[in-house]
């Protein structure tokens, strides 16, 4: 493609770039950007059917076609990805793997939110020494690279499902906390705050019915930011043997049992590595067109 | 850059790491009995008892609280559970190899980065600004773990290029420290585009175009500058993403260092190496993170002027 060719057509294939001219009209998706949703909406097809697109079950073994290369390498025709080290059908444990690493993915990010935005309001309500505390742990949090603390408390608690779920949602909150503190902070010096707390409306509704759907647009941006980083932290750990323990599968454990034959049986892992990169990239491109819609302001965040 | 101005900061840093050391030691004590955990269940009660009275744990919780971190201050971790070395000699072993694989990095993440963005700054709207920042949205989607199995199976597997994991040899550094590089050089690169991008609308680089200054003199020594301080800042911010990045491609190369040791100590569930992993990282980041912020006046004469005046 030439010079030329890429400024000779207007609007096509180009959202994805960080563009401020374009973003004050609100844009149509971008063919790039179309893609990407529907690879994140057969995602979530896959993760919601994951027990009927599956042709096996995702821990039934066979050992007598352990290693099977994919069907279009010459494996047999019923394992379209082919079989791992114990004759387990590779696709079907890449559905139940989507499934669980986006069910994580989605808890997470809920717990993260929900925790972040109410500490955040709980600080900007009562000010002074809530204010110090919630802000110090902020500081904290930010302070100690996650995954090490993630790693700490699994080897103090031990793993479980629970567990592993709270640390996933954990991760971020401090972000959250700080957005809304700050945001609920301005609001309330605004004249539609002061007039609903004047007619003696109690915090919490005031919080929950009026200040919150007024921050909700930075939120969803923050959102947008928070899932991808949520799903590398839920792969990297379970990568690691530390994440979702086996017979349970998720996408970063599927790559770390990959990586043992990755000499020999490519197929287990890639799959995937290559599911992970993506839906976050897809993620991230979707973020940054929503965050372009909503506000072209809101682009300069961070 | 004044007294109170460091011993405001000075203060903050010690609260961080009391904070960190707490955190330790309440996780540790709550994850149950270290003792019983150790002892195999048949063991009589008597020598349990004496485990107890040797660490300490029969002392008031407030007792062994401050023990604990009168013990850190002095460098002392404790025993590893699985060999009985000193956590404290553990560590000063995997320390070198963490650190040289770290600053490796740390490099490659400037030198892709902090051009790659002015770059793409310089040139806003062309293509390259478009390439450039393609590929930093698939860098940072790109997992660690995934790169590093890719780099694996194509320069080890493939070419037969690069050994795939170990240490010893400049070529065992390469594809860990491109990994590791990598990762974040996309974040470095976007910030620097947007922080550059900032600084070009400002009025004293028209003014610079005004009085005749030549376009590389004008980027090299007006607008380089004033973008440094929001690059140095996320650089400082991000080295916490690159120690648990560490982590990771530590143990996918099979990298002898701090990170892979712990999760080997996760894994084993050594809560005395773990702890003294945690707190060593926890004390490195408080203290760049220091440096970063003493960092800010040498970069920036004006920060250091407010920092001087009454409040800041």
């Amino acid at each position: 493609m030439s010079a030329l060719d890429a400024g000779g057509t207007p609007s096509r294939g180009r959202g994805f770039l960080p563009r401020r001219r374009r973003a004050a009209r609100h844009q149509r998706p971008s063919l790039l950007v179309k893609i990407c949703l529907a690879w994140l909406a057969l995602m979530l097809f896959v993760a919601i059917f994951a027990d009927w697109l599956a042709p096996f079950g995702y821990t039934e073994q066979s050992l007598l076609t352990r290693l099977k290369p994919p069907a279009f390498l010459g494996g047999p025709a019923e394992h379209i990805l082919g079989t791992d080290g114990l004759g387990r059908d590779v696709l079907s444990r890449l559905f139940f793997a989507v499934r669980t690493s986006i069910l994580i993915a989605f808890l997470g990010t809920a717990i993260g939110a929900v925790t972040g935005t109410v500490l955040g309001i709980v600080a900007a309500h009562f000010r002074g020494w809530v204010d110090d505390i919630v802000m110090v742990l902020v500081d904290f949090q930010a302070s100690v690279p996650f995954l090490i603390v993630a790693l700490a408390i699994l080897a103090f608690f031990g793993n479980s499902f629970v567990l592993f779920v709270c640390i996933v949602g954990l991760f971020g909150w401090e972000t959250y906390a700080r957005l809304v503190r700050g945001l609920v902070l301005s609001v309330s010096g605004e004249g539609y705050a002061f007039a609903i707390r004047t007619l003696g409306v109690h915090p919490a509704r005031i919080y929950l019915r009026h200040v919150l759907p007024n921050i909700a647009g930075v939120l969803a941006v923050q959102l947008t930011l928070n899932f991808p980083e949520i799903i590398l932290l839920e792969t990297s750990l379970s990568f690691l043997g530390l994440g979702v323990q086996p017979p349970g599968t998720s996408l970063g454990l599927a790559l770390g049992e990959g990586r043992n034959y990755i000499a020999t049986a490519w197929w287990i892992g890639l799959p995937a590595g290559a599911v992970i990169f993506l839906t976050t990239l897809s993620i991230s491109l979707v973020g940054d067109w929503v965050r372009d819609a909503l506000d072209p302001s809101l682009s300069r965040a961070e | 850059m004044t007294a109170p101005f460091l011993l405001r900061k000075g203060a903050r840093c010690l609260m961080t790491l009391l904070l960190a050391v707490t955190f330790v030691f309440v996780v540790l004590r709550l994850s149950g009995d270290p003792v019983q955990r150790m002892l195999a269940d048949d063991v009589p009660a008597k020598v349990i008892e004496s485990y107890r009275v040797m660490w300490g744990l029969d002392r008031p919780l407030p007792e062994q609280y401050l023990r604990y971190i009168a013990n850190v201050v002095r460098g002392d971790f404790g025993l590893s559970f699985r060999d009985d070395r000193a956590v404290a000699t553990i560590l000063a072993e995997r320390i070198p190899a963490t650190l040289k694989l770290g600053l490796l990095a740390l490099g490659i993440t400037l030198l892709i980065g902090i051009p790659g963005g002015i770059v793409a700054a310089l040139n806003r709207g062309k293509l390259v600004d478009r390439v450039v920042m393609g590929i930093t949205i698939l860098g940072h989607s790109l997992p660690n773990f995934f790169l590093g199995i890719l780099l694996i199976l194509y320069f080890s597997m493939t070419l037969r290029l690069l050994p795939s994991s170990g240490i010893g040899t400049w070529q065992h550094m390469v594809m860990p420290a491109i990994t590791l590089g990598t990762s974040f050089a996309g974040t470095v690169a976007r910030f620097t585009r947007s922080a550059m991008l900032e600084v070009l609308n400002q009025p004293y680089m028209r003014t610079a175009r005004a009085k005749g200054v030549q376009r590389p003199a004008r980027i090299w020594h007006h607008a380089l500058p004033n973008a440094a301080i929001p690059v140095v800042t996320v650089v400082g911010l991000r080295l916490g993403g690159l120690v648990g990045g560490a982590t990771v491609v530590e143990t996918v190369f099979g990298y002898p260092g701090i990170g892979s040791l712990l999760v080997n100590s996760v894994a084993q569930r050594d809560l005395a190496v773990v702890q003294g992993v945690v707190l060593l990282i926890a004390f490195t980041m408080v203290v760049t993170n220091l440096l970063i912020d003493l960092a800010y006046g040498w970069l920036d004469p004006r920060i250091a002027a407010t920092q001087s005046g009454a409040g800041a």
